[in-house]
């Protein structure tokens, strides 16, 4: 289902409950990718968590079995070449990362490449566990935590980290061509939603309960199944 | 009828009732143009009103409804240049467009709903829904390239009547009917018609002499229509009329 279809689909039921609702591209752009990263939160489940406790014990890889999740899981050494760098402790967060998945600490012992999960750290936890000399992370035991837009380390003297994340979905553009004077869409120039047809069903559905239309998430999907066999 | 008939017909209620104002010669011309104007202005409007209640074309009301106007009536062969056509001075009121090219009827719309449309993606494909608004003298379309041209049915506003006349010996208002003319015969004037009949002899003009050809127009409407002006000059002349204005409310006559 591409952008062009989820303009027929919430246009049939806008105007079939007769709202006098318009959509610019840019608005358009905007609602969906609002809809998009909901979608995401909802799936990852985010604002559940718990303070007290360590954020991969509910964000860790085996915590979102949802497949439709995984497309977004970046390896940070497969498409850097190399491990996450650290400085003094901290590393920058890559532009497109939206949530953490797993993070390891590398090294050599003995000759022995070896590698060590890296906690990540609640900023109640880590605070709790700096405050005690005995609990301070080691390197057998290293945690991190998010501060902003970094990554905050402790011991300080790891240098490269493999890095798993979960990027940003991206956002949506309805591509157009204004040659008539008017948006008329353009395949080639869109970004589609990196959803399949069921979660776009569900996108959908979230834009018109936005916009104020009320209609069922199943007649949305029916409609949706009826277009695609249209335009076979 | 001719513009003094309307008037002796009037004149004959007005006696018959023994009420209301007599019409003086002077002010004839601007009574027949008001007139016309606003038969005109308020059949248009009850026109497009109708069309708009019932999502109907005006053309089809006009046919139904009011077939004073169709003489009103003119087509407009119009291309498209830059996505704008030159709207000719002489059209008052679009009834429709229909695009060659595209061979489907474009909507008008008013300067709002065409900017708000033409940047809405949840609107009908322009491609087969065209649309338009009227801006000045111009009518501007989307898709802005369509070719093949537009074919536009537009109303003009009626020709304006105008009351020529002379005085006879008495002082007494005599209509020049069109083609009437002013002929000196002896010394004196004398009003003749288009074939040199006779109408009335010993006239004078404010401005014409010998030669002088009426510059009367009639009114630019059916006979059909004519009882309509009758109507108009006794309320003019400030006669209550006992039975409404055959105009007045076109939903009766369906």
């Amino acid at each position: 289902m591409d952008l062009h279809d989820i303009v027929r689909i919430l246009s049939y039921f806008i105007k079939g409950s007769g709202h006098n609702i318009s959509l610019s591209p840019d608005e358009f752009n905007r609602v969906l990718d609002l809809a998009s990263i909901r979608l995401f939160r909802d799936k990852l489940g985010i604002g559940e968590v718990d303070s007290q406790l360590d954020l991969e014990e509910y964000y860790g890889v085996d915590h979102y079995n949802d497949n439709s999740l995984r497309r977004f899981k970046v390896d940070y050494k497969n498409v850097n070449g190399t491990g996450l760098p650290v400085t003094d402790g901290y590393a920058d967060l890559p532009d497109d990362y939206f949530f953490p998945d797993t993070l390891f600490y590398r090294y050599v012992k003995d000759g022995v490449a070896k590698k060590k999960r890296v906690r990540i750290l609640t900023s109640q936890r880590w605070n709790h566990l700096m405050s005690r000399d005995l609990l301070r992370p080691t390197l057998k035991d290293p945690a991190c935590r998010l501060v902003g837009d970094r990554i905050e380390f402790y011991p300080t003297n790891m240098s490269f980290i493999d890095f798993t994340y979960l990027r940003r979905p991206a956002a949506p553009v309805y591509g157009v061509d204004y040659t008539g004077g008017y948006p008329k869409y353009s395949s080639g120039g869109s970004t589609q939603l990196e959803w399949g047809d069921e979660d776009i069903v569900s996108i959908i559905f979230m834009v018109l309960r936005d916009l104020g239309v009320s209609a069922q998430k199943q007649d949305v999907a029916v409609y949706a199944d009826k277009l695609k066999t249209q335009d076979r | 009828m001719t513009l003094q008939q309307i008037i002796d017909a009037a004149l004959l209620r007005l006696n018959k009732d023994e009420a209301g104002n007599p019409f003086s010669p002077e002010s004839m011309t601007g009574v027949f143009r008001n007139a016309s104007l606003d038969v005109y202005g308020s059949m248009v409007k009850q026109v497009m009103s109708i069309s708009a209640q019932n999502n109907m074309p005006p053309e089809q009301i006009i046919s139904r409804y009011f077939n004073e106007l169709t003489r009103f009536m003119f087509r407009i062969d119009g291309s498209v240049i830059g996505g704008d056509v030159t709207i000719p001075s002489t059209s008052d009121r679009i009834l429709s467009v229909f695009s060659r090219g595209l061979e489907a009827d474009i909507d008008l719309v008013d300067p709002n709903t065409f900017d708000k449309r033409r940047t809405d993606i949840l609107s009908p494909d322009p491609e087969g829904n065209p649309f338009a608004t009227e801006i000045g003298g111009t009518l501007r379309v989307i898709p802005n390239n369509m070719s093949g041209g537009v074919l536009i049915t537009s109303l003009k506003v009626p020709e304006e009547p105008y009351y020529d006349y002379c005085l006879d010996s008495g002082l007494n208002a005599v209509y020049m009917p069109v083609g009437s003319k002013l002929v000196d015969s002896g010394g004196q004037l004398n009003l003749v018609d288009s074939s040199d009949v006779l109408i009335r002899s010993n006239v004078t003009h404010l401005t014409g002499s010998d030669g002088y050809v009426s510059n009367s127009i009639e009114l630019d409407w059916d006979e059909s229509a004519h009882p309509m002006f009758v109507d108009y000059l006794l309320s003019d002349g400030a006669v209550n009329l006992r039975e409404e204005f055959p105009y007045g409310d076109a939903n009766k006559q369906s």
